[in-house]
Parts: C-alpha cells; sequence; structure tokens
C-alpha cells in the first residue's frame, strides 16, 4: 500500500452530500474532508463537491490548510470531464491543506489516486491487486494524456455497475 | 523576427479580422488584483483604455478516452480576479491580463492591413517579458506556461464581385451545403502531435453562417490551437506558437477551396 502523505483515511472527515447547502459539515475527527460517491445528479454532485472544496476556509483542516486553489479544481474537474463516461463509478474528492485536491477510486481491487498539487500536474498511483508483481502499485506523472488509466477505469466502472445491478 | 516558413501558404489578402496570442500560466503564489496595475504601467503609452472584464476560467486540452465529453463543469469564478483589456488608441491592438493568462489581440479596424503573424508574435513575447521581469522583481516569480493558444478569426463574405457564393464554393469536403441549406454550423478538432507522436495540444474549427456586421451574409471560421509547450519558460512557448500557426495556416487552405483562395489572392 502506497504511505499515505496526509492523515490516514481512518481519520477521515467525511462530508455529508445531503447537508451540501454550502456549510461545510463535519463528521469524526478532523484532518481531511471526503466526499463521498453518490448517484443521481452526479454532474451538479462533482461542480458542487468542487465548489464547495474552493471556498471551505483557512484552517479547514485544524491547522493552516488552504481552501483548494481555483486553476488546480479546474484541471482536476477538466481531467474529470475528460475520462468520465457517463454513468461512469464517481470518485471521492479530497482537499489537501497545501491547497492541492485528490481524486480518488477504491473499488473492489483496485485504487486509483490523482494527486493535483500543480496546474497542469497529475502523480498518479494505481494499485492492482490482481498484478501480483507490483504489490506497491505504480506511480506516474501524467500532464495531459489520461488515456493510460482508461482500462482501469473502464474496469472499476464494470464492477461499480455489476454491483448495482445485484443490489440496486 | 521570426522568418516565415517559405512552404507555408501565403494570401496577399486573407479574411482575417482577428487574432489572439495568448499563453495561460501556472498563477503566482502571492500574487493579488493590486498587481494589474503595475502591468497597466507597463503598456499605458501604447495601450491607454483600460477595460475590466470577467476572468477567463483556467483551460487545458487533455486526453483520455475517445468518448465525446459527457458533461462540463461549471466552476463558480475566482473572488478578486478581473481580466483587464488595456486597448489601444484606435482599438486594433488590445492586451488581456489576468492573474493566469496573457493575451494579444490584433483586431481589423477599416482598410488596416493585416500586420502578419510574425510582427504580431514579436510584440507578444517582447510584452510579456516585461511582464515576467515584473513578476520577478516583484518577488512573484518567473512565469511558468502551461497552455498556448492562438486563434484566427476569419469573416469570409459569401458574396463575390456582386454575385452570391454558395457555401460550397468556399469550404470543401460538405457537398450537401448546396441542396437548399441555408445556415450551417460546425465544429472540426484535431489532434497535434509532437515529434514522438504524443498528443499535445488541438487544432479546432468552429464554421458558421451569419452576417457580418454590414448586414452581409457570411461564413465566420474561428481556428484556435492550443496546448501545451515542450516547456514551461517562454522559449518553449514560442516554439508551440510557431508550431500552432502553420498549423492553423495549412488547416484554413485545407478546408477552403481554390476558388475562394483566388478571391483571396493566394501567392503559394
Amino acid at each position: 500500500m502506497k504511505p499515505y502523505p496526509y492523515p490516514s483515511p481512518s481519520t477521515l472527515t467525511k462530508i455529508r452530500t445531503d447537508q451540501m447547502d454550502g456549510q461545510v459539515h463535519q463528521l469524526g475527527i478532523e484532518r481531511r474532508k471526503t466526499l463521498s460517491h453518490q448517484q443521481g445528479d452526479w454532474t451538479g454532485e462533482l461542480n458542487s463537491r468542487l465548489n464547495i472544496l474552493c471556498a471551505l476556509p483557512v484552517g479547514w483542516d485544524g491547522y493552516s490548510g488552504k481552501p483548494v486553489l481555483y486553476d488546480l479544481a479546474s484541471y482536476g474537474a477538466q481531467i474529470l470531464q475528460t475520462i468520465l463516461t457517463p454513468g461512469a463509478a464517481l470518485p471521492s474528492i479530497v482537499p489537501l491543506g497545501t491547497g492541492g485536491l485528490q481524486i480518488e477510486w477504491h473499488e473492489g481491487e483496485l485504487d486509483i489516486e490523482i494527486t493535483i498539487s500543480q496546474p497542469f500536474e497529475a502523480d498518479v498511483w494505481v494499485l492492482d491487486e490482481a498484478d501480483p508483481e507490483k504489490p506497491d502499485g505504480v506511480e506516474t506523472n501524467l500532464t495531459q494524456d489520461f488515456s493510460y488509466l482508461t482500462p482501469f477505469l473502464d474496469r472499476i466502472n464494470a464492477k461499480a455497475a455489476a454491483s448495482e445491478r445485484q443490489f440496486g | 523576427m521570426n522568418k516565415r516558413p517559405d512552404h507555408l501558404p501565403d494570401f496577399e489578402e486573407p479574411p482575417l479580422v482577428e487574432v489572439a496570442v495568448g499563453l495561460q500560466f501556472n498563477a503566482p503564489p502571492g500574487y493579488t488584483s493590486l498587481y494589474a496595475g503595475d502591468v497597466f504601467k507597463l503598456f499605458k503609452d501604447r495601450f491607454p483604455k483600460p477595460v475590466e472584464q470577467f476572468p477567463m476560467p483556467p483551460s487545458f486540452e487533455l486526453f483520455g478516452n475517445s468518448h465525446p465529453q459527457a458533461f462540463q463543469f461549471n466552476l463558480q469564478p475566482q473572488i478578486g480576479v478581473n481580466r483587464y483589456w488595456f486597448l489601444s488608441n484606435d482599438e486594433s491592438e488590445l492586451i488581456q491580463f489576468q492573474n493566469d493568462r496573457f493575451v494579444r489581440n490584433w483586431r481589423k479596424k477599416g482598410v488596416s492591413p493585416y500586420p502578419r503573424f510574425e510582427t504580431i508574435a514579436e510584440n507578444f513575447f517582447e510584452d510579456i517579458r516585461k511582464v515576467e521581469d515584473l513578476f520577478q522583481q516583484s518577488g512573484l516569480g518567473r512565469i511558468l506556461v502551461n497552455q498556448c493558444e492562438l486563434n484566427y478569426i476569419n469573416v469570409i463574405p459569401l458574396i463575390s464581385s456582386g454575385e452570391n457564393l454558395e457555401l460550397t464554393e468556399i469550404i470543401g469536403g460538405f457537398n450537401g451545403l448546396s441542396n437548399g441549406f441555408s445556415d450551417f454550423s460546425a465544429t472540426l478538432k484535431k489532434v497535434i502531435k509532437n515529434e514522438r507522436e504524443i498528443p499535445i495540444g488541438r487544432v479546432t474549427v468552429e464554421l458558421t453562417t451569419g452576417n457580418d456586421e454590414h448586414r452581409q451574409p457570411s461564413l465566420f471560421m474561428q481556428i484556435t490551437a492550443r496546448g501545451a509547450p515542450p516547456s514551461s519558460d517562454l522559449d518553449g512557448a514560442k516554439i508551440f506558437l510557431n508550431a500552432a500557426r502553420q498549423n492553423i495556416v495549412e488547416t484554413f487552405s485545407a478546408l477552403t477551396t481554390a476558388k475562394a483562395h483566388k478571391i483571396w489572392r493566394r501567392k503559394q
């Protein structure tokens, strides 16, 4: 597992999407805020999530955390616009205290994390548990061409769709 | 000054009405809108008319899958970030500046001739270097370019020597257009690749019919080349913009007919 450069998932603070009225609703221990996946009007959902993250107050993490920088959020939005297909599994979007953001999918045996700390620069980490030769996953730096992620996202989307058929 | 590439198609009277050369760069940490006043001072003698505008959102040419874009994001505009226009006295030239953009436009006014890309680009780089010097003197650091953009806007009258022209007499490859259609709108895109065949940008052509400022039926053809430079400094931007210009001129020539080229006095 890739070492988390930020507080571990167990210390996440969740923001409840049903309470997205422009306020940040903090549940649990405050270190990092996650916006969780929800089906439905997902374009609007992602828009709302990114807008809220750009409007976080300074110190949102209990330290000196900055709101997500506008140009980084724009870059993240355009990456999503480029790689998401209709009906795709939605990622979690996590603000970083530095003003960056992380876009994450964790579905079954696949974990994908896109960390954006500079405009036009994305650190991508993929852990595929079906690939025993890479137990720590693969890290790569992408700027413009995100087609590398397409086969992984296709698997995540297929898994999410199957899960929805089974339980939905 | 750059030399015009010998092989490039050349028109004595191109239907160009506007050319915009621009860079998008990382917003410098520590920038506030107060710096815009210092930037205005750099250009006030040549561009004395400031106008405030809404900011342009960041835009990146990205590649991911072959599906059409599933949705658009609409992030709320940044608070306290404005775009400024600095206009020349006759308003034929314009500088656009905001915390992460610098654009220079030439606009056709009256019968003024097109000054040619080489001149526009030379003026553009002369001016952005002044902004970079100011940023450095102010502790904002160097300009780190992440996208370059070149935009050619053509307005093509659908009338020549008093005779109406069919669209198919101007643009090729749209054979059905002569079959009674009165309005036309299309967007074409092609990928720009670098020497290693890696996609770095796109050329986008937007075509639409309408009336020009004299209520004359016209074809509006906007060709934009946008993408990432090979390096984030101004030399990298120059390389991308020179290639973008070639791409745009070749695209324009390929999309338009020999008859139209004759009207615009193609030299080669």
